[in-house]
């Protein structure tokens, strides 16, 4: 029940920026405070509506693991790790250049 | 006489009402600062190998139809990091930390590290090789099939540009920042309430010292 909800926001929140959110991988830790999410492709989407004049070629996360104590704020360690992010950024053609685009 | 009396009464009930209030006010907002300053106690973030590059194959140096012939920029981090510390500096747990008997004067101090190592930045304008220049094939990107196989081409990349030695980084791309390091030490006071106490017992509320590289030391205030 709470995976499913938390997967939904996640969705709803992460979905911009990454392809096919595999919720699967939530799994029972969350209970715990835990989240780690492994290989994630970005969305090559995503300067579509910027004016800046690139394209992702590809983009990839490999590993974002959270762990926030939710029982226990006063004593245990509040954790952020991101892993292995690679991104490839080119030029995108001329014709699809939008420099009058404002957000 | 009873008008200035009754006066006075309510100037008391009045006062007394709004010390209260003040106090509810402040109490309060203790348990938030506490809570704020328990979070920032304990908030660890390790961010390791980002690798981001931009090719463009239109400014290229000799403007040739190659396929290989790219202009390349890239930024490379290697880690950056945010975690509580000793007094010296040296990673600990927040537990640890709490645990080593203080003076009462650094009872409210926090020490925070945060380091960013190897930030590169490159520029590559020459020929692009495939195999030896740290040139990406896209397409063998796109058809990696096992995601969490560890020795996929995404992960291929990424060790290649973090695990090389000083020899090989130096043949691989043309450098504008190379290996950049710098660190931040921070001495948090998480008791700054008492305006009384004298200056040489006080602390500042946020410390700084910036340690860039290994060696050369800027200390501020």
């Amino acid at each position: 029940m709470l995976a499913k909800v938390l997967s939904d926001v996640l969705n709803a929140h992460l979905g911009t920026f990454i392809e096919d959110l595999d919720t699967t991988q939530l799994g029972t830790s969350i209970y715990r405070g835990e989240l780690e999410l492994k290989n994630m492709k970005l969305k090559k989407t995503m300067f579509k509506d910027s004016p800046l004049p690139f394209d992702l070629a590809y983009g990839q996360v490999g590993r974002i693991y959270l762990k926030i104590p939710i029982w226990d704020m006063f004593t245990s360690p509040l954790i952020i790790e991101v892993e292995d992010v690679f991104g490839l950024v080119r030029m995108k053609p001329t014709d699809e250049w939008q420099p009058n685009l404002q957000k | 006489m009873l008008h200035q009396f009754e006066l006075f009464v309510k100037n008391k009930d009045l006062l007394a009402a709004k010390a209260r209030e003040q106090e509810e006010s402040q109490s309060s907002a203790t348990f938030g600062e506490k809570f704020m300053a328990r979070i920032i106690d304990n908030i660890q973030i390790s961010i390791k190998h980002i690798y981001f590059r931009f090719e463009d194959k239109m400014s290229g140096a000799h403007h040739s139809e190659s396929e290989h012939e790219k202009f390349a920029i890239g930024v490379r981090l290697k880690e950056f990091s945010v975690f509580t510390s000793d007094k010296n500096f040296k990673e600990t747990t927040p537990d640890a930390a709490n645990a080593v008997p203080v003076d009462a004067k650094d009872k409210d101090l926090t020490y925070k590290v945060a380091a960013i190592d190897g930030f590169s930045v490159f520029c590559d304008w020459h020929q692009i090789d495939l195999e030896c220049n740290g040139g990406i094939d896209l397409q063998q990107l796109e058809d990696i099939k096992d995601q969490a196989d560890p020795d996929n081409y995404f992960y291929k990349i990424l060790d290649g540009e973090f695990s090389m030695n000083s020899l090989a980084r130096v043949q691989t791309h043309k450098y504008l920042i190379d290996g950049f390091k710098v660190s931040l030490h921070l001495q948090l006071n998480k008791n700054i309430k008492f305006p009384s106490m004298p200056a040489s017992l006080a602390h500042p509320q946020i410390w700084a010292e910036i340690v860039i590289g290994d060696e050369a030391q800027i200390k501020k205030r």
